[in-house]
């Protein structure tokens, strides 16, 4: 044998080595999956945006049942200005609608919560958060 | 030409064509490798699902909390008997307090059809419904649910209100030992703080029971 034959014989056997690797790295890749956390930023918009809307209204849900009886939202108004999201948001109480930069939410995300007021009704609260 | 001269170019040419081939299978497998690759939506669901029983917790926890309020306030409103007694105790018959069922019946109607069980002892337990939140992916299934039981100490100290009937009781004769607020004749009237809480327009508000007994119609058969 050639001394040039040799190394075409070597770089054969390392390319059928590595199409072997790589072929069973796909098969198992697609055909086999497995559980690996690696997590999707975009699904935990949601979860971001859950806990300060909770946190706001555990806060200030006596202001908001008796602002929304009186449908008087002056205070409550000023608790919703001291709200900082990334972007565009929006906060709605019942009917009212709170938009401190009036800007349009054009791929909205959205978490809700619900409190009682004082008769039983149910008060609806709206946060959306422009996605990005 | 020469053996040596095609042997690379084919195997260039064969690997490429598997290397394709595999991009070709990711692509008509996505909905498979989509979820392969966006591992974690299972755990941010389940995250996302926590928050959501905190919601409904809470929405409980004001609901308990207001009819509460409504439910002390009506308790007192006959002297925690039934409204036929005049607020005037009676021993021995329906003018008899029972404080806490009284009050639970007071807290069942203001919350009717919102309950599944109803319990007044040391704490108060309102068991209102179950919940039940469901996460899943191809690989696995996860369902997360419970009950929604909240558990909170009464606004109204029990036992006090138990321990002035016992005195009334037990002192019949002598009546000023258990601090009435006023008296004439054979009736003694009765005024004690029993809770704080905030009225319909969310503002702080003390609460008073106020009954009165007659010792001479008690229901105890002493001056009868």
């Amino acid at each position: 044998m050639k001394k040039g034959d040799e190394s075409a014989l070597t770089i054969l056997v390392s390319l059928i080595v590595l199409m072997i690797i790589i072929s069973q790295y796909f098969i198992f890749f697609v055909f086999f999956p497995h559980k690996i956390i690696q997590p999707d930023s975009q699904q935990y918009i949601g979860s971001e945006i859950d806990l300060p809307l909770m946190t706001f209204v555990k806060l200030n849900s006596d202001l908001i049942v008796i602002s929304a009886k009186n449908n008087d939202y002056n205070d409550l108004e000023k608790k919703i200005d001291e709200l900082e999201f990334d972007g565009c948001w929006e906060l709605k109480i019942k009917d009212r609608t709170f938009n401190k930069n009036n800007c349009d939410i054009k791929n909205p995300e959205t978490t809700i919560m619900n409190i009682p007021d004082y008769s039983n009704n149910q008060i609806k609260i709206i946060l959306n958060v422009n996605k990005e | 030409m020469r053996k040596g001269q095609i042997f690379m170019p084919i195997v260039t040419i064969g690997f490429l064509i598997l290397m394709s081939t595999f991009i070709f299978l990711i692509f008509t497998h996505q909905n498979e490798t989509k979820e392969f690759f966006s591992i974690g939506s299972l755990q941010s669901n389940i995250i996302k699902n926590y928050f959501e029983s905190e919601k409904v917790f809470y929405y409980y926890e004001k609901l308990l909390e207001y009819n509460e309020y409504k439910t002390v306030k009506e308790f007192v409103e006959e002297g925690a008997v039934p409204d036929d007694c005049n607020k005037r105790w009676k021993f021995n018959s329906d003018c008899e307090p029972d404080f806490r069922e009284y009050f639970k019946q007071i807290l069942s109607e203001k919350i009717e059809g919102k309950y599944k069980e109803l319990g007044i002892n040391q704490e108060m337990e309102v068991y209102f419904t179950d919940f039940s939140f469901p996460s899943g992916s191809n690989s696995a299934k996860v369902e997360y649910n419970g009950e929604i039981k909240i558990k909170k100490q009464p606004l109204i100290n029990f036992q006090e209100l138990e321990q002035l009937k016992s005195c009334i009781e037990s002192s019949i004769k002598e009546i000023n030992k258990c601090s009435p607020e006023s008296s004439s004749g054979s009736i003694y009237k009765f005024r004690k703080k029993i809770a704080d809480i905030l009225d319909e327009n969310l503002e702080p508000e003390e609460i008073f029971l106020e009954f009165e007994i007659d010792t001479k119609n008690s229901g105890l058969g002493i001056f009868s």
